[in-house]
């Protein structure tokens, strides 16, 4: 039992998120430098032998269809399903009650900064230059300001889990239960897709050439038919804009050459069909067979090999290879229309003409693969982009007042906005005096300072930590005299939450995490 | 693309490719002799070099008579363009001169790095002709810059300790430098998660399939997953500071090879971006 709880406990844990993470990035980086899908004997040949077994033994050759690959990223989708279920109550709770007066008072934290400003007015003001709306509260005998922004942001990295669980899950069905096939022919041809229920008529098929010959487009009319129900639909597809009918898409994938081959005994024609590059043209009646191998519509050969000069077709020539009882016989090159005679056969390449490869696909899947993108990028931006801050004060019974912020995302960043707010209210004078640097705002005239402008304000922050002094260079002066103090710790801190924090302080995040 | 236009396009980019080199050279010279005039110079020289970088991206546009987004060369010099956007926006905001130090010569390297390539404008080929590569693109220069720029914080924050104390105070604190990254790999991640969704929608317009690991894609998502395991191993505390910074300058060493490795090394339907 103990076990089980233990196992449990590893299953919904970062750390697990973590090591499968690392084993993800780790697959990906050998799937990515080891060519995939060779045949065995390319690892054996090209890698040393002990490297070769070892990659086909562990399937990095098919690395992202191997099984334990799969069981990975399955791993993964569970933790994240476990982490998600289990932080729902702890979120929910927390968006709830976890951003009030009381809530903050309750749980002092060493991470929230607090300043003690001496004029009233720059206080008042911080609110509304953040663009804080406080909320006015009574609380044992104290008055306080209590203003939160962006609550909805702690559920940005719960939203972006759900949507990787959607992808994750949607592209492993899509893989499995996706439709994908293709379709190939010249204008005219009618094609049967038997997986798909239809029967696919290439009506027709235009390259367009620029001035230079580079391809502008593919371009294919084609009509689908369905089978069961009998309907039809016609459409253009083309690169980068697919034919759209009966729940699939039709793709502009490739094109080639083909040619009507035609096949004779003596006068008599015996066969005549439409080859495309690689197909073959058969005869009954003895085992001979002939190869559309290659074509150039404007052949030129210089002895390096045969190319062609244009893709128009000035000096078509086929390639073709006469297999006899399934053995290669002769392999060469002729210019369509002309003949090539075996005994008493002859073939004939004529009409050459450009043939379309339309691809076929359904994905049920897509759509929740879609919905999990976007839930995605809605979680980080809620994530990063709406970061809950709090800003809180307290009026002292002198009059005096006691501003607190606190932060999980970047605290020290939005301490340092607070800062700047409570003391450009007072200081908009200070500020504008002449600077010498692009620098340095608030009139610091020693180079080393141009490093940041933030230097003044570290110096003064490291000074008041301590004991608030006159004894501070330059501008430091000047702006202590509106923060007299300022500490990381609550008064009313205990000891041990002094001591957790110091070790909390290196991480802001983690007593959130804690906390959710 | 007329000749006027290739020579003002040509001036526009070596007035940026100048701009940067002294920019850096400047940068190099504050921290060597810690002079504070050098470091505006040089951060003046960036934005001016940001101006004809700007020019010459539009000039070559006009040219082209379509978004220059679409070959080694216009992606490179695009890329460098959204480093020097990135880095002008993070010093608006955090005012840190010493990190152009370190991303300035990034930012030289990868506009070098563009020189050396093809500038020869082509018409595009059937599949490049996409409204959603544009997007793909233009999200990837941001996300590329960011991380860039991140890259440059987290090296500042780990030479931090060989600094002597006295420059020490004059720089936000180690805290504060990896917080500062953190936001803006933030950014980046964000950027690099649309970059992904935008070229599957792209890829799957163009070839039926959304996803097909093909080696560039691969390394986008491995350095995605880089960035995505940086932003969990922060909320674990005992990884925030060094480790951090270093995963930042290890996920940008993947940017790199997702742009430049990939298209060397290993054969891709990209190739030719
Ligand atoms: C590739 C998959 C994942 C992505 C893209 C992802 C994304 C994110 C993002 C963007 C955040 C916000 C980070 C921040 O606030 O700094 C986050 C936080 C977190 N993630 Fe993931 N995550 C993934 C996998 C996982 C897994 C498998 C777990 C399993 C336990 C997990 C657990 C957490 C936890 C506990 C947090 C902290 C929440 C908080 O404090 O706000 N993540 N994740």
């Amino acid at each position: 039992m103990k076990l089980l709880k233990k196992i449990w406990g590893v299953f919904h844990s970062m750390k697990c998120a973590i090591v499968l993470l690392v084993i993800l990035t780790a697959a990906c980086v050998a799937g990515s430098l080891i060519p995939q899908g060779e045949v065995a004997s390319y690892y054996t040949t090209v890698y040393p032998e002990w490297a070769g077994k070892l990659i086909l033994t562990i399937g990095l050759d098919d690395m992202f269809s191997v099984w334990w690959f799969i069981v990975m990223a399955g791993l993964l989708c569970l933790n994240l399903v476990l982490c998600s279920i289990l932080r729902f109550p702890q979120l929910l709770r927390n968006y709830r009650e976890g951003y009030t007066l009381e809530a903050r008072k309750k749980r002092n934290r060493p991470e929230d900064w607090r300043w003690m400003p001496r004029e009233e007015t720059s206080v008042r003001n911080v609110f509304s230059a953040l663009h804080f709306k406080p909320i006015a509260q009574e609380s044992d005998g104290e008055t306080w300001q209590y203003a939160v922004r962006n609550r909805v942001g702690i559920w940005g990295s719960w939203i972006c889990h759900l949507g990787m669980i959607a992808v994750i899950i949607g592209f492993g069905l899509g893989q499995k239960y996706m439709l994908d096939t293709y379709v190939y022919g010249v204008p005219g041809q009618e094609k049967q897709v038997e997986e798909a229920g239809l029967c696919v008529a290439i009506d027709d098929f235009e390259v367009k050439l620029r001035d230079d010959y580079t391809v502008e487009q593919y371009q294919a009319q084609i009509t689908v038919k369905d089978e069961k129900s009998g309907k039809e639909a016609s459409g253009t597809t083309r690169v980068n804009a697919p034919f759209h009918a009966f729940g699939m898409d039709f793709f502009q994938n490739s094109t080639g050459w083909a040619a009507t081959a035609k096949a004779y005994k003596g006068s008599e024609l015996l066969d005549e069909q439409v080859l495309c590059q690689g197909e073959l043209i058969s005869l009954e009646e003895i085992p001979l067979q002939v190869q559309m191998t290659a074509f150039y519509p404007d052949y030129y050969n210089d002895g390096t090999g045969p190319t062609t000069l244009t893709p128009l077709l000035k000096n078509p020539v086929v390639i073709y290879t006469i297999y006899y009882d399934g053995n290669f016989f002769q392999m060469d090159a002729i210019g369509t229309g002309l003949p090539i005679q075996i005994d008493d056969y002859r073939f004939v390449f004529e009409n050459p003409q450009q043939y379309t490869l339309i691809q076929i696909v359904k994905d049920p899947t897509m759509a929740y693969v879609g919905l999990g993108g976007i839930l995605v990028i809605l979680g980080i931006i809620l994530a990063f982009f709406c970061r809950t801050e709090e800003l809180w004060m307290r009026e002292n019974a002198d009059g005096s007042y006691v501003v607190f912020c606190r932060s999980v995302k970047g605290a020290e960043l939005f301490a340092d906005a607070v800062e700047g707010a409570l003391r450009a209210d007072g200081e908009i004078a200070e500020a504008r005096q002449p600077s010498d640097g692009a620098d340095e705002p608030l009139g610091q005239t020693d180079d080393e300072s141009v490093l940041s402008d933030d230097g003044g304000r570290k110096s003064e922050r490291a000074a008041s930590e301590s004991v608030p002094s006159d004894d501070k260079g330059g501008k430091s002066d000047q702006t202590d005299n509106k923060l007299t103090a300022q500490m990381r710790t609550e008064e009313n801190s205990g000891t041990d939450e002094i001591s957790a924090g110091t070790k909390k302080e290196e991480g802001e995040h983690v007593t959130d995490f804690d906390h959710r | 693309m007329s000749q006027t236009l290739i020579t003002a396009e040509n001036i526009l980019f070596y007035v940026t490719v100048i701009a940067y080199f002294v920019s850096t050279a400047c940068y190099f010279y504050y921290f060597a002799a810690r002079s504070g005039k050098a470091a505006q110079i040089a951060t003046a020289l960036i934005a001016a070099g940001f101006v004809f970088h700007t020019l010459s991206l539009i000039v070559r546009g006009i040219g082209a008579g379509r978004i220059p987004l679409s070959n080694q060369f216009e992606f490179a010099t695009a890329f460098a363009w959204g480093i020097a956007l990135c880095y002008l926006l993070a010093y608006r905001k955090f005012r840190v001169s010493a990190m152009g130090t370190f991303i300035a010569p990034i930012l030289f390297l990868i506009i070098g790095y563009a020189a050396m390539q093809s500038r020869e404008v082509r018409d595009l080929m059937p599949a490049l002709q996409s409204n959603w590569l544009v997007l793909h693109v233009s999200t990837a220069i941001i996300s590329y810059g960011s991380f860039a720029v991140s890259c440059g914080i987290s090296l500042l924050y780990l030479f931090y300790d060989r600094l002597s104390a006295e420059r020490q105070s004059a720089m936000p604190d180690k805290k504060k430098l990896d917080q500062m990254s953190y936001r803006v790999i933030t950014f980046g991640f964000l950027f690099l998660t649309i970059v992904m969704i935008t070229g599957a929608i792209w890829a799957q317009r163009a070839w039926g399939h959304y996803w097909t690991w093909d080696p560039k894609e691969t390394w986008s998502f491995i350095t995605w997953l880089i960035y995505a395991l940086y932003l969990h191993l922060r909320i674990n505390r005992h990884w925030i500071g060094k480790r951090t910074a270093m995963f930042a300058v290890i996920g940008f060493v993947c940017v790199i090879f997702t742009f430049i490795g990939v298209n060397t090394f290993i054969p891709s339907i990209h190739s030719y971006a």
